[in-house]
């Protein structure tokens, strides 16, 4: 099913002053589906980085329309997009990006207060999604108690808690070792299922064979 | 309102993580409220010390009539015999004023008092019965004079409180006589002690420790009223035939006239006057006064106080916020990132206000209970002792005045916080994310 669609997608730094314009993005289409992993490939600079920034409603596309679930969201306003990547985007960043003064439990339930869920169902939400990454017994640790692969599982289950149907994971595994990588990876492949799709963004090899399509970015635009 | 329970949370969680830049930018809201109140409490203490001074000096529809010897002075008529006030103007005003209740007159005298081997010089007064109430001089042993002392000039006096005292120490004055000059007169009465506030003020203060210096000075000398309790009173008639005789020139007389109401005061001012000028060759040589126009001279007096200290607080308290911040900017500094990731897992551009400036509100009404209480120390203790030594009176501190100030730094803090707030919520997210 298609949950994703870019037409015509293009974004330009410095429009304003034409000598220092760049276009990080040239006219980007794409179309993506659940239950398939993607993964977005280039070098430093190819704009696959504004791409997933593009994707994840963090940043806001130059020209072109962006349909997600069937609804044209590349002109929506700050707080519209902020209720959409609560509800609909999941994101696991290569920092992880963790909270360093709130627990586990604490970081996790963090999407949920933004969307005002009841207190009882979120306990249980958390615990079960704790539970699913394997750190149903760091609960009460704080991030920096926690080894690199631990805080990933953090980020990754927060990224779960309001069930979206897009997950992005940029260079998920970079700061991690090989073996640590594959336990993350795993993790990440078992998300895939009807109703979501996976976006990594990597520059790997080795983490694009966990996808089943690799989309190649170059000077802004798709390769193949 | 979950949201904003949340932000509160989060406001005082920031605050304990920061414990020490915290109490800093706390600082200075408490140094303001503390200051705020403070003064408030000064003035108003000031404000009641005075009107207890002012009321003791007479009713509030009294006017006090004089010789202004500044117009004289510009009339050329210095020497003259007749611009005098006497018994006749006296009867002139109950003759021919409209709006006047009653009329009392004193005269001023300094005479030897002597009784066994005691021997002291005091001011004496001649005085009309209606002027004990005018001037509220309230008999507290024995009685005023009555309209058959004036008649017949008789030779009875009422004694200040302090005269009776060194007089007499703990005999009972009344019934005894006194030489006064070379007469004896008859002690009918004994007045109330003035200034009871100022002497409670002070021994309320004498009782601490550390106010060496106030002990010290004798009580009575701080008691502004101390000069109507060393007075000797004896009718009018009294003093004008056995001391003054025709020549009224080396004694002033003044005349006290009571309005009918407190509203027409005024009226009766200028009525008096004119009668004044009219029955003197229409030569404008008085000066009337009344206690409301002393009242209200003190009241401007103090707003005037209440603005410039007030003022001065206030700029404290803005001090206050702009440490506030300047820490709430170096916060959004610091917290970018944080801003960013929660921007990434949705929070809205209110959210992230809310998270900005609930902490400067937690942080200002921290400050502000901190300095009300300093507030209430401060002017309690040390301002309280030199506000004794200064004036003879004591700080009163008022709650209005503290929530006043509490509030008011609530809005300072608010405002100060207004700013990195909105800076911090108008942070685009991938320019938060990407800051390291």
């Amino acid at each position: 099913m298609e949950s994703i669609s870019l037409v015509n997608i293009c974004k330009t730094y410095g429009q304003h002053n034409e000598k220092v314009k760049v276009n990080a993005l040239r006219s980007i289409t794409l179309t993506l589906e659940t239950n398939r992993i993607y993964a977005i490939m280039g070098h430093s600079g190819s704009g696959k980085s504004t791409l997933m920034h593009i994707l994840g409603l963090l940043d806001r596309p130059t020209s072109g329309r962006y349909f997600l679930n069937g609804r044209d969201v590349a002109k929506l306003s700050g707080n519209e997009s902020a209720r959409i990547r609560n509800r609909e985007i999941g994101f696991v960043f290569q920092s992880y990006n963790l909270l360093p003064r709130y627990t586990v439990y604490k970081n996790v339930e963090m999407p949920l207060t933004y969307s005002n869920v009841a207190g009882a169902d979120r306990k249980k939400r958390i615990a079960r999604l704790l539970e699913q990454v394997g750190l149903d017994k760091r609960v009460h640790h704080k991030p920096n108690e926690l080894s690199g692969g631990e805080r990933q599982r953090v980020a990754i289950a927060r990224a779960l808690i309001n069930n979206p149907t897009v997950i992005l994971a940029d260079e998920p595994t970079g700061n991690l070792d090989t073996k640590t990588e594959k336990e993350i990876m795993a993790l990440i492949s078992e998300l895939k299922d009807e109703t979501r799709t996976i976006v990594i963004v990597t520059h790997e090899m080795e983490i694009a064979e966990y996808a089943d399509t690799v989309i190649r970015i170059r000077d802004g635009e798709v390769w193949e | 309102m979950k949201k904003f329970w949340n932000a509160i949370v989060d406001g005082i969680l920031e605050i304990r993580y920061h414990i020490m830049r915290s109490m800093l930018s706390v600082l200075g809201i408490i140094l303001g409220v503390m200051n705020l109140t403070a003064m408030f409490s000064i003035v108003k203490g000031t404000e009641v010390a005075n009107r207890s001074f002012i009321e003791a000096l007479g009713s509030q529809d009294m006017i006090q009539v004089g010789i202004d010897w500044q117009k004289v002075r510009e009339a050329g008529a210095f020497g003259t015999k007749h611009i005098r006030l006497n018994l006749t103007d006296v009867e002139n005003i109950k003759k021919f004023a409209s709006t006047v209740e009653n009329v009392g007159v004193e005269v001023y005298l300094e005479e030897t008092v002597q009784y066994k081997s005691f021997n002291k010089a005091y001011r004496t007064l001649g005085v009309s019965p209606s002027t004990f109430p005018m001037n509220k001089y309230v008999v507290e042993f024995g009685r005023p004079f009555n309209e058959f002392d004036i008649e017949s000039a008789a030779r009875v006096c009422v004694l200040g409180s302090t005269v009776a005292e060194e007089i007499f120490g703990t005999e009972d004055p009344v019934g005894k006589v006194i030489k006064v000059r070379d007469e004896y007169f008859h002690v009918v009465g004994v007045l109330a002690e003035y200034g009871k506030y100022f002497e409670d003020v002070k021994s309320s203060s004498g009782k601490k420790p550390g106010s060496k210096s106030m002990k010290k000075s004798k009580n009575k000398n701080k008691n502004p009223l101390e000069w109507k309790n060393t007075r000797i009173l004896i009718p009018v008639t009294t003093a004008l035939t056995r001391f003054i005789g025709q020549d009224t020139s080396k004694n002033w007389l003044s005349i006290f006239v009571q309005s009918k109401s407190i509203d027409m005061v005024s009226a009766t001012m200028e009525e008096v006057l004119n009668i004044l000028i009219k029955t003197h060759n229409d030569q404008d040589v008085f000066w009337v006064g009344s206690i409301q126009e002393w009242m209200s001279d003190m009241e401007q007096f103090t707003n005037i106080w209440k603005i410039v200290l007030g003022v001065v607080a206030g700029i404290s308290l803005m001090v206050g916020g702009v440490g506030i911040m300047n820490v709430m900017l170096a916060s959004f500094r610091e917290r970018m990132r944080e801003i960013g990731i929660r921007k990434a897992i949705g929070a809205s551009n209110v959210d992230i206000f809310l998270l900005f400036v609930v902490e400067t509100i937690v942080i200002c009404i921290i400050g502000g209970i901190i300095g009300l209480g300093f507030g209430y120390v401060v002017s309690m203790t040390a301002l309280s002792a030199m506000l004794q030594e200064t004036f003879g009176a004591k700080p009163e501190f008022s709650f209005d005045a503290g929530i006043f100030s509490m509030f008011f730094s609530m809005f300072v803090g608010m405002l100060s916080g207004l700013y990195p707030a909105i800076k911090a919520a108008k942070l685009p997210p991938v320019e938060a994310l990407r800051y390291e």
